[in-house]
């Protein structure tokens, strides 16, 4: 099925992408960029939904801006000094370093636009669904079970082999965060000198 | 929503055909109308509720003295809009020292949130009887469930960075520790709703409420997934009182100890709203309980006429009209639950909130999700349940 | 101060301070704690007090022994009829002046509606502190009766000045017994109603048990006293140990509990505010009648000498240290609150603890800043 989204709206949503980008790179304090951040990564959930893969665009906000994006400022809130002084620019060489961002613009540009993107075969089930209240519901494409069954069918190994990466990481997580015994604990406290 | 404006407009106007565009303009502002009239009358009903419980009277004094005389429940229904008026009115304070972009987005930031999360909402449909319904939602999104709790992630950035930018190591503490306990019961939440999930097998809040109506192994009343997933209900009715920050979970805003957490700074308008977002959010979690758990907008076996002839007058959209009436009674009663909880109990330490929300409310709304598995392949095999 | 990982010196944990008061909506009164925290744990605890003192000690030096009665209210305001016993008792005490039975009698009813006027306070604002808003509002519910009961007879709610050397200012109103014994059938069942509320609630329990735990060495190397003590497991009461006024001819129960946390000395004041129902029932049967004062000289003058007189007030051991050089004024006025030892040993309670610990530990100690720095 060919959809046709809104330009208007798909120029908004990348120059959101786009600005929010450059907002992460430019920004003085270190909080601004994690908000930023966040923008970007709304905005390329924006860009998901143009597409009409709305779980991925939920998923995008809810484990990119929902999750990964807040660690990322909680971070950043718990490290140093709560009002952050200027962040110095550490490029010393700022004419090589643009030259070769543009030599890498001119190659994804490149091979972005002039290859064949593959895309998975036509996600309908059926062309219309019925859910269990007995009566047809008009023309709906339900992506969640497109992809459910995908998950299973298809792609079992790479989705088993996911949580397994997932539950090491989370063990992985629990050995780093752990009180670490080798810390030298609170002296007992001492009496302090009246002010 | 659209089919439901256009029809209504036609009817009005004899034919007129709407642009694209005014739907949208009409739920945004229905909406924002919604959120303010409720709040008003939502904050009235807490004071009253909680003077009560307390065995007095709650506000008596605004409004006219006649329906104070009357009985307790009709006096002071102006409270709140004085209230607003006078918050309005108040000084917009900005301390010299905070960060200035983070300040003034952070309220803007909750508001979106809670603005947003009203779009999947569905509040009554058309006659489901014969044809297939229109659920009257500003937009019954496919992934419903899914969209209400990547919305949260939004309150959460916004509390973050009132904490942050107030330069106020209370409002830190407060912001942190806020955002701490959305993120750890948004987990358990998610499971939770994930049993009428799978009961229903669509993501879709319309459809969910459909399913109910349709009932359980052919039986329409055990339908509401209240019975089924009880656990789940229950888990995330705890959940949702965390999300919204209410006591007994008000830890980040604990007056005793913090002041007023992350909001310690803000003043006027922006405090209203935090405010405002906060009764906005246990609205909306009310509606999302009635919705997902006590099957919406539907009576089991009753389905509404899409006219009613009165005698002398048919009131028309009848169907929409009666479905939301019960819709919101329904929500209504369960946001007199929270209160009651509210004004009954202590608050929970951080720690044995975060103990509660992993050791306990996660591994129960696991054994939640599994049993809402087996009914729905008990459904599937033996009463010809699930589509797909 | 910062504290390094060995394996890696880069790596630094820096503790901060917290301030705490002496603005702050939950401190009980102007308390201000300097709190060093690692993370959401309080490493120490330094309380700074005296922001509330007024020299009260210095002023009862340049007034008559009569007009420093109502200076001795300001002493400890949620139990000003103890305050002033305290004082009158010192006066009696060095000049051998008897009290008739009648006074005798309304001042232990006195001061145990005031015991009751305080423990309802305290129940109040110590349920406000755990984030329970509603007892908060039953406690003073209840309390405006005894406060109702107060002002028929002295005409004031809060700061009474009611006791006088040689009994007490004005005799109690006709209806008063009636009245008192009314009311304590109403609100008697009622403290069931303020257990239930709080006792069997996991949440509350989850808060108070195990917190800040005081054990009883500790406690008697600090002076703590009253109901802090008995939590600890001394049964210690002025009432009993060093009896007056009409106190040995009276039966009541003296609470104790071997625990020591914040649960124990909550049950206990509860504990006491049915002891002090009883007491106050047996007073009324027994109040004789007879002059309600010793009438004494407009100046009054007291010999050469020094005495040391404690009472059993709602917080502790009250004391004051009267020494008199045989003039109209007293040459020194020294009192001992049991609120300023309590805030000593806090200190030392809540370290490893979080913030709402400190909180629950606080407004367990019944700790009022006036009685602290007077």
């Amino acid at each position: 099925m060919i959809y046709d989204p809104n330009p208007v709206a798909f120029w908004l949503l990348a120059a959101m992408v786009a600005g929010c980008a450059l907002a992460v790179v430019r920004a003085r304090k270190l909080f601004h960029a994690g908000l930023a951040l966040v923008g970007t990564l709304f905005a390329v959930a924006g860009l998901y939904g143009l597409l009409q893969a709305w779980f991925l665009a939920a998923v995008q906000v809810l484990v990119y801006a929902g999750a990964i994006a807040i660690m990322l400022l909680f971070a950043i809130m718990l490290t140093h000094n709560m009002m952050n002084p200027d962040l110095k620019s550490l490029t010393t060489q700022p004419w090589t370093a643009a030259a070769l961002c543009l030599m890498l613009l001119a190659i994804l540009l490149g091979g972005t636009l002039s290859s064949t993107w593959q895309t998975a075969p036509d996600t309908t089930l059926s062309p219309t669904w019925t859910p269990k209240c007995g009566f047809q519901v008009a023309e709906a494409i339900p992506s969640v079970q497109a992809l459910g069954f995908r998950l299973l069918d298809p792609f079992t190994l790479p989705f088993e082999m996911v949580s397994v990466l997932i539950l090491v990481s989370l063990i992985g997580a629990l050995v780093v965060a752990r009180r670490n015994p080798a810390l030298p604990e609170a002296p007992e406290g001492r009496e302090e000198k009246a002010p | 929503m659209e089919p439901i404006f256009e029809q209504f407009v036609r009817d009005l106007t004899g034919g007129f055909q709407v642009p694209f565009w005014a739907p949208m303009l009409v739920s945004l502002g229905l909406v924002l109308a919604f959120i303010a009239l409720n709040a008003m009358f939502m904050i009235w009903l807490e004071r009253k509720i909680c003077g009560r419980i307390q065995r007095r009277m709650g506000p008596m004094l605004t409004g006219p003295k006649a329906w104070a005389r009357f009985s307790m429940w009709t006096g002071g229904w102006f409270q709140t809009p004085c209230d607003s008026v006078k918050l309005l009115l108040k000084e917009d304070i900005i301390p010299a020292q905070v960060d200035r972009f983070g300040f003034m987005l952070a309220p803007v930031l909750v508001f979106m949130a809670a603005l947003a999360v009203y779009v999947p909402l569905p509040i009554s449909s058309t006659s489901y009887a014969q044809s297939a319904p229109i659920v009257v939602a500003v937009a019954d999104l496919d992934i419903g469930l899914l969209y209400v709790v990547a919305i949260t992630t939004l309150t959460i950035l916004a509390i973050l960075t009132a904490g942050w930018a107030s330069n106020n190591k209370y409002s830190l503490l407060g912001g942190m520790r806020a955002g701490v306990q959305i993120l750890s019961y948004e987990i358990p939440m998610l499971f939770a709703l994930m049993g009428p999930m799978v009961l229903a097998g669509s993501l879709s809040l319309g459809d969910l409420v459909l399913v109910q109506h349709a009932g359980l192994f052919g039986v329409p009343l055990l339908g509401w997934f209240l019975v089924p997933s009880f656990l789940g209900a229950v888990v995330y009715l705890i959940c949702a009182v965390a999300e919204t920050n209410r006591p007994p979970f008000d830890m980040p805003e604990a007056e005793q100890e913090l002041v007023a957490g992350f909001s310690t700074e803000y003043t006027a308008m922006r405090f209203a709203m935090f405010y405002l977002a906060e009764f906005s959010n246990t609205f909306v979690v009310c509606m999302i309980f009635t919705a997902v758990f006590l099957g919406g907008w539907t009576l089991p076996g009753f389905i509404p006429p899409s006219s009613l002839n009165l005698g002398f007058f048919t009131l028309p959209y009848f169907d929409l009209l009666a479905g939301m009436a019960i819709f919101f009674a329904k929500a209504y009663a369960v946001v007199l639950l929270l209160m009651w909880i509210r004004w009954t109990f202590p608050r929970l330490r951080p720690d044995h909130l975060m103990t509660f929300g992993w050791k306990f409310l996660l591994p129960l709304s696991f054994v939640n999700l599994l049993v809402c598995i087996v009914l729905a392949a008990i459904q599937q095999i033996y009463f010809g349940g699930n589509p797909g | 101060m910062m504290r390094q990982f060995p394996a890696n010196p880069d790596l630094t944990v820096e503790e901060f301070e917290l301030n705490m008061g002496p603005q702050h909506p939950s401190t009980h009164g102007v308390l201000r704690l300097v709190l060093t925290m690692d993370g959401e744990r309080v490493v120490r605890c330094k309380p700074v007090v005296g922001y509330l003192h007024r020299s009260i000690e210095k002023m009862a030096e340049n007034r008559t022994y009569t007009q420093v009665i109502p200076v001795t209210d300001r002493l400890d305001y949620c139990t000003s009829m103890t305050s002033n016993y305290v004082y009158v008792m010192a006066v009696e005490d060095l000049a051998d002046i008897t009290v008739p039975p009648r006074a005798e009698y309304i001042r232990v009813i006195m001061s145990e509606l005031n015991r009751i006027a305080s423990h309802l306070l305290w129940y109040g604002t110590f349920a406000l502190e755990v984030g329970a808003t509603t007892p908060f509002i039953y406690g003073f519910r209840d309390r405006e009766k005894v406060l109702d009961l107060f002002e028929s007879t002295c005409g004031a709610r809060l700061l009474y000045n009611y006791l006088r050397i040689g009994g007490v200012s004005r005799d109690l109103p006709e209806d008063f017994c009636e009245r008192m014994l009314a009311f304590l059938d109403e609100w008697e069942p009622l403290i069931r109603e303020y257990e239930d509320l709080l006792d069997e609630n996991p949440i509350f329990y989850n808060r108070t048990k195990k917190v800040g735990f005081l054990s009883a060495e500790k406690a008697l190397a600090y002076g703590v006293s009253g109901p802090n003590l008995r939590a600890s497991g001394m049964a210690r009461d002025v009432r009993r140990e060093h009896p007056y006024a009409v106190y040995p001819e009276l039966e009541f129960d003296v609470p104790v509990r071997t625990e020591g946390d914040v649960f124990a000395r909550y049950r206990i004041r509860m504990e006491e505010l049915r002891q002090s129902a009883r007491i106050l029932r047996q007073c009324a049967e027994k109040l004789p009648g007879g002059p309600y004062l010793e009438p004494q000289p407009l100046r009054v003058v007291l010999p050469e000498g020094e005495t040391y007189v404690h009472l059993e007030s709602p917080r502790g051991d009250i004391g004051c240290y009267l020494v008199s050089q045989g003039t109209d004024k007293p040459y020194r006025c020294k009192f001992r609150t049991p609120s300023f030892c309590h805030i000593a040993v806090f200190q030392h309670l809540v370290r490893d603890c979080l913030i709402p610990d400190i909180m629950a530990i606080c407004a367990s100690f019944d700790v009022v800043l006036p009685e602290t720095d007077r």
